[in-house]
């Protein structure tokens, strides 16, 4: 009998439902994973692990609303045990108790779960893929190697740590996989499940973990990087505890599994990379936001400027024709597509498009030039930077992971860089 | 793809212009940014200008001019001393032209009134140079015209001008080149010497750049041109609304105005032009555009689509099936199918305001 399986006997419903307060939340919590890493060291894993997803609300600053209210919506009811902690339950599925959300900010929100991870994980995509107004926060591979280097600079050298790599040339040329019109309306960084990777196929695929010490990867892996371009590609990254053995899997799609016995350590290290996220999304935002600012509001028209920068990709080997042609046909020709953008390509030479279209997730504008050198992203003033965070984890994932990335003239790395240097002590959460 | 006539294409040109101010990577750029190496900054894209009264007094019936002008770009240098009012041209015009009513206007303005006329000091503070942005070959007769038009108004009315200059861009065989006078490197304190290769390109590929404007009808375009930047105009409105009905809450009625659809795809310079035949040309395009839409959009949903004189199109999207049809069959509309050379011929509701 599965992990899983096992799992679904498992009844939370009575284990939670006595959690009415957010200390008492945290103490099950703890405990909890404290009894799971006992059982991880006798490989023995009778329960499922604590997960957490990191979310963002991705309304209009002005327009947003609470997540309760979305929630609602899509039929999940908050209950709320203490301030801005919640306990969710599925009203489509007879109120089960799916887990906990704490809302940090109005903007992002944690939702802390004990369910099986492909249960969890299904149940969390449907709700980002069924409201415009959700998303995950999106940890690109160039915001992993940064965490990276935290990583090193906070933990002994003698810690394990595990990184997972995951790039697939999707658009490589094998279009039987990918023929079926409407195969392709799932979240893509979720995607990848083994099923999805078994047929036989001729293009680049490179998902592999990677177990070492932290002073030997952090020796050996830029050379590695400079040498095989998909090690750029960090999907999955673990921060080491500092309380214990184990530590906590940061996923590119802001899951972070606890694979350590301490959960009150599990939610500050969520809180840290949140914090370095809000800054780089503040950071994005504000230089990349293209608007026409008026000097004047009282004459119509009067003394207009352009405020904002572009976002460059740039790759780092030109596309093949093959490549380029079929990544182009299979974004904006069907109506269901990996990248969720929806644009009529205006063709400008054999490897050269341009798209003013939507980002289908956010339903917000973005214009994009396509070549097989580099794609140039115009966003207007109001689509959330989550797109552009959203855009570089897909390059890196299915074209190729060693994109470069500027807002403007600055490098997306050293952005990310400037934000983690920028994480202060703050009393918002 | 006629490249040549495309650097001559002034929408091409003014967004060109916009590229040169855009932040971007040295090592990697997208369109080189002179101007924004130099640290010349958009000051302002389109906007009404006048000369003050008592120069307009001093130089009526002694010259001919215009009591207001709109130049393309303004931009400034990063303290704000100095102007440079930028001019898009097909091509250039002799002395007696029609144009040259505006480049004498242009002229006055860059002189020591630049300060009043943007409203920023006192006369004399600031200073200003007129540039024409043209295609290849065309600057040295624009030179001679300006400088003709500038003795003219020294002589007639002893004005001063402000200076003058010409950016020609031409094509290479995979490039596109922005060249300049010596006097525009000094006075803007350009970063690099002119020649300077702004755009490269691969062949038979189209150079130019994703467009901020991409429409504007009071210029002259070329046919091919013109049916771009209307593909282009229609592309944005079909994105918004999109955008719009697609982050709808349900059920709910999603109106969208000519006002909002044209602010929106010309990113708020529908707002700026002024309002002229072209202007209402536009509007019965955008009127024609969403009746396109509406046709296409299959009975009976079509019933979800109403128009109302003064209110505007409204897609009343009573429930989910309705709502995910709808943007279904938007997402299928293609603008590069529709005629777009079609002559729109006045109607009844031209001035009426939705």
């Amino acid at each position: 009998m599965g992990m899983d399986e096992e799992m679904s006997e498992f009844d939370i419903l009575k284990e939670i439902k006595s959690i009415t307060s957010r200390e008492k939340m945290i103490r099950y919590f703890d405990g909890y994973s404290a009894e799971r890493m006992e059982e991880l060291d006798e490989r023995k894993i009778k329960h499922p692990l604590v997960k957490s997803y990191m979310l963002e609300h991705i309304g209009n600053a002005g327009q947003q609303k609470k997540v309760t209210e979305i929630l609602a919506k899509l039929g999940v009811e908050s209950q709320k045990i203490d301030e801005d902690i919640y306990c969710l339950l599925d009203k489509r599925t007879n109120g089960d108790y799916m887990g906990f959300l704490e809302v940090l900010t109005p903007r992002y929100f944690v939702f802390y779960t004990l369910q099986p991870s492909v249960k969890a994980d299904r149940w969390v995509k449907n709700l980002v893929l069924n409201s415009s107004e959700l998303d995950h926060i999106w940890l690109s591979g160039l915001t992993f190697n940064v965490l990276w280097q935290i990583v090193t600079k906070i933990s002994k050298p003698h810690r394990y740590v595990s990184i997972l790599f995951v790039h697939e040339s999707i658009y490589q040329i094998d279009s039987e996989i990918y023929g079926d019109e409407d195969g392709e309306d799932e979240e893509i960084s979720l995607s990848l499940d083994e099923e999805d990777v078994t047929e036989v196929v001729e293009r680049r695929a490179s998902k592999f973990k990677l177990v070492d010490k932290i002073s030997v990867i952090q020796e050996k892996l830029s050379k590695l990087q400079e040498l095989y371009s998909p090690l750029y590609a960090i999907s999955q990254l673990r921060f080491p505890s500092p309380i214990g053995r184990g530590g906590h899997d940061f996923y590119d799609y802001g899951k972070v599994t606890n694979r350590s016995g301490n959960f009150r350590d599990h939610r500050s290290h969520i809180l840290y990379v949140l914090k370095i996220y809000d800054e780089l999304m503040r950071l994005t935002e504000e230089k990349a936001w293209y608007s026409i600012f008026k000097e004047t509001v009282t004459i119509p028209g009067q003394f207009q400027k352009l405020i904002g920068a572009p976002v460059i990709i740039k790759f780092g080997e030109p596309l093949s024709k093959e490549t380029f042609d079929y990544w182009i046909k299979s974004t904006f020709g069907r109506i269901n597509n990996r990248f969720r953008l929806w644009g009529n390509p205006i063709i400008l030479g054999p490897k050269k498009v341009h798209v003013y279209g939507v980002d289908k997730h956010l339903w917000k504008p973005i214009f994009i030039e396509l070549t097989d050198k580099h794609l140039v992203a115009i966003v207007p003033r109001g689509t959330c930077g989550n797109t552009i965070h959203r855009l570089i984890c897909n390059i890196q994932r299915y074209i190729d992971p060693a994109a470069k990335a500027y807002i403007g003239d600055i490098e997306y790395k050293s952005m990310v860089e400037q934000s983690s240097k920028g994480v202060k002590y703050k009393l918002e959460y | 793809m006629n490249i040549n006539e495309l650097c001559k294409d002034p929408l091409f040109q003014l967004n060109l212009a916009i590229w040169l101010a855009q932040p971007q990577p040295l090592s990697e750029f997208y369109v080189y940014p002179l101007f924004y190496e130099s640290q010349l900054n958009i000051y302002s894209i389109g906007p009404r200008l006048a000369l003050p009264l008592d120069i307009r007094l001093a130089v009526t019936e002694k010259i001919d001019f215009q009591d207001a002008i709109r130049p393309d770009l303004i931009l400034t240098t990063a303290e704000k001393k100095k102007f440079c009012i930028l001019e898009c041209k097909s091509s250039s015009f002799g002395p007696n032209s029609s144009t040259a009513e505006q480049a004498r206007t242009l002229l006055l303005v860059t002189g020591p009134v630049i300060s009043e006329v943007l409203g920023i000091g006192k006369r004399g503070e600031n200073e200003g140079i007129l540039c024409y942005f043209l295609g290849s070959d065309g600057g040295e007769l624009m030179e001679e015209t300006l400088k003709i038009l500038e003795k003219e108004i020294k002589d007639k009315t002893k004005l001063e001008t402000g200076t003058y200059g010409c950016f020609e861009i031409k094509p290479s065989q995979t490039s596109i080149i922005l060249e300049y006078p010596e006097k525009i490197k000094i006075f803007l304190n350009l970063t690099k010497d002119s020649p300077v290769e702004i755009i490269k390109f691969e062949e038979d590929t189209d150079p130019r750049p994703l467009y901020f404007v991409p429409y504007d009808p009071n210029i002259q375009q070329t046919k091919e041109e013109q049916e771009l930047s209307r593909r282009i105009l229609f592309e944005r409105m079909l994105g918004h609304m999109i955008s719009k009905i697609g982050g709808a809450d349900i059920p709910y009625s999603v109106t969208f105005t000519t006002q909002e659809l044209l602010d929106y795809a010309t990113f708020g310079f529908y707002e700026i032009w002024e309002d002229n035949e072209a202007k209402k040309h536009l509007r019965r395009l955008v009127k024609d555009f969403l009746n396109q839409i509406k046709n296409f959009i299959n009975e009976p949903l079509r019933e979800s689509v109403i128009y109302e004189p003064q209110k505007g199109w409204s897609f009343n999207l009573k429930d989910r099936e309705t709502h995910e049809e709808i943007l279904k069959q938007l997402q299928k509309f293609k603008p590069e199918n529709l005629d777009l050379s079609k002559k729109i011929g006045p109607t009844l509701f031209d001035d009426m305001g939705d």
